[in-house]
């Protein structure tokens, strides 16, 4: 178990390093540089800018420092903000940056998660009812509509002419100002664990050991819930992997949508103002979020399966 | 003595039974008709309507801001008093040119580097796939925004950057198929022969292949609209006076008073996506009948 834990976090070092090695050559092998853009500067300021930001280093070294820094927990200086380091616009200490996009994603893991699960496990549970047929339906509508026209539509029905929510911002994170954004995510999301769900328990429950269980004549509940929830479970679990990267960048866009002060504005000032270092921090930050996560996810599911256990 | 190759019949059997089963599958499912004639209809629309309509997409007409929508204007006018019925179908246009252009290359890189890596095997395989497992581990929606910082910002930038992050599932899709078609009989019968491996991959895997990637290019355009809408969002991709969904979208959910701003091309959106999902539906029930 700690073997199998240590090694699955040793493999993942060696991606994120191609990931980081990537996204720095990336950016730093592209012809031009951010202060192009920046209104005529002095030779000497110039310079002394470029020296600032190691630009005028030989690119392996400037490789090193970077990975350095990385290491010590600093994604460097913003290229925007003078001087700013970006750990302090990343995560700032009130709240904003990278925490409104962590607990919007936190809080639609936690309603998305159990919500999809108890009504796919309903839904397969009765295959073919109404709500079988809502469930699969909901599925291919909210799988094929994204967060940016359903979030969009949620505003204009119930913040802008019910008036029953505000239309956005974060407020001080209160219910009123969460409750669009999460809901929006969670519709996104839930329909898909649904679904998985559904599909995953409609086989469980026709596999031979619940056939035995049932001639053995014990309770339909028993079977349930002590038989047919677990094995059920496993396929969601290996869902939820890919799944928190997309949920990751769906609260962004969410963010976008609610004018939530999180890693979307930050991202669109960095696209904008070709702010190199910002971006390179953002998407680094994400990479390790999705493998971190990644491995948390495949911890669980070795937890819960009993053939990878022994 | 060798018998000349061109004596030999190598070409892969006519499966034309096989395809026209495969229509008259699809042709019974009425959604999916449905589905595919409201994409042709919708495809034509955007072609025709900015074409012999009277008033262009960039007409200002400062007289006519903020109009629902009238006789006159049929979806209304935005706070530049330009028509939305003319904007969303040109919006539409340059949509549906960005999402076919990128599923196209999507299709073309996945196809190829999924049937290399399952064909050659190895270690190459090996390498080629562990690339893949590589550009997983980054969220797409920041790795392409970074693409776009880097390469400057325009319409054709915006879809090479989103078709050069959207080819990764197509591949491993493309590679498992291959391994399985590798092992089959004329496969080997051609590998015997002394075919190339060149001409293997592209005589003999690639047209078994087209069944899947049908199936997936019909799933890969809608994402495609998705990703420049999404990129639309963070001032990205198309810029004004030319428009797109994404941006029409975006232009409505910041003017919410006038409703039909975000609700027509929210509409045509939500049209079209279902439409796409509806058909990709179909053609997987056609083309893999259980």
């Amino acid at each position: 178990m700690l073997k199998f834990a240590v090694k699955r976090i040793l493999v993942s070092i060696p991606t994120l390093l191609a990931i980081i090695s990537l996204v720095f050559f990336l950016v730093h092998i592209t012809p031009g540089n951010p202060f192009d853009g920046e209104r005529a500067l002095s030779p000497e300021a110039l310079k002394s800018l470029m020296a600032q930001y190691r630009l005028d280093l030989p690119i392996w070294q400037q490789y090193l420092l970077y990975l350095n820094d990385l290491i010590h927990g600093s994604f460097g200086i913003s290229m925007k903000y003078l001087g700013q380091p970006i750990n302090s616009l990343l995560f700032p200490d009130n709240m904003g940056g990278f925490w409104v996009t962590l607990r919007l994603s936190i809080y639609t893991m936690i309603i998305a998660v159990p919500f999809g699960i108890i009504l796919g496990a309903y839904a397969g549970l009765h295959k073919n009812s109404w709500f079988d047929k809502l469930v699969v339906s909901s599925n291919i509508f909210f799988t094929a509509v994204p967060t940016m026209v359903t979030g969009p539509l949620f505003v204009l029905i119930l913040a802008v002419t019910l008036q029953l929510f505000p239309a956005g911002g974060w407020g001080d994170g209160d219910f009123a100002h969460l409750f669009l954004p999460v809901l929006v995510l969670v519709l996104a999301y839930s329909p898909t664990i649904a679904f998985v769900t559904r599909g995953s328990i409609i086989d469980v429950l026709n596999s031979n050991y619940i056939r035995t269980a049932r001639a053995k004549g014990l309770p339909t509940k028993k079977i349930l819930f002590k038989h047919a929830i677990k094995p059920a479970i496993l396929p969601v679990i290996s869902l939820l992997g890919p799944m928190f990267a997309g949920i990751l960048v769906g609260a962004v866009v969410t963010e976008q949508i609610f004018t939530l002060p999180g890693l979307g504005v930050l991202t669109t000032n960095a696209a904008t103002n070709r702010d190199y270092n910002m971006i390179m921090a953002i998407t680094i930050l994400g990479s390790i979020l999705t493998i971190v996560f990644n491995i948390i996810v495949d911890l669980l599911y070795m937890l819960l399966d009993p053939k990878i256990k022994q | 003595m060798f018998v000349k190759a061109k004596n030999l019949n190598l070409d892969t059997p006519k499966t034309k039974g096989f395809w026209l089963s495969v229509f008259s599958r699809l042709a019974r499912n009425k959604l999916a008709m449905t589905s595919g004639c409201i994409i042709v209809v919708l495809t034509l629309l955007c072609i025709i309507v900015p074409m012999f309509s009277s008033v262009a997409y960039d007409k200002t007409d400062w007289g006519q801001i903020m109009q629902s929508p009238s006789a006159a204007h049929w979806f209304g006018t935005d706070s530049l008093g330009r028509d939305l019925f003319v904007r969303c179908f040109i919006g539409g246009r340059i949509t549906f040119e960005i999402a076919f252009a990128a599923a196209f290359v999507v299709l073309l890189v996945g196809i190829f580097y999924g049937a290399i890596a399952g064909y050659v095997g190895g270690k190459l395989d090996t390498i080629m796939m562990r690339i893949v497992d590589v550009l997983y581990g980054i969220p797409f929606l920041f790795f392409c925004i970074l693409l776009i910082t880097l390469f400057g910002n325009s319409m054709a930038l915006s879809f090479v950057a989103i078709a050069a992050i959207s080819w990764l599932d197509m591949s491993r899709i493309v590679r498992g198929q291959t391994l399985s078609i590798k092992h089959k009989e004329f496969v080997e019968a051609a590998m015997i022969s002394g075919v190339s491996n060149f001409k293997i991959i592209t005589r003999h895997v690639i047209p078994n292949l087209l069944g899947i990637v049908i199936v997936y290019a019909a799933l890969t355009v809608p994402n495609m609209i998705v990703m420049s809408a999404v990129l639309s969002f963070f001032g990205l991709g198309v810029t004004e006076p030319m428009t797109s969904w994404g941006l029409l979208i975006s232009d409505g959910a910041q003017n919410m008073q006038a409703w039909w701003l975000l609700l027509s091309p929210a509409t045509l959106m939500v049209i079209t996506l279902l439409s796409f999902a509806f058909l990709a539906n179909g053609l997987r029930d056609a083309l893999d009948p259980r």
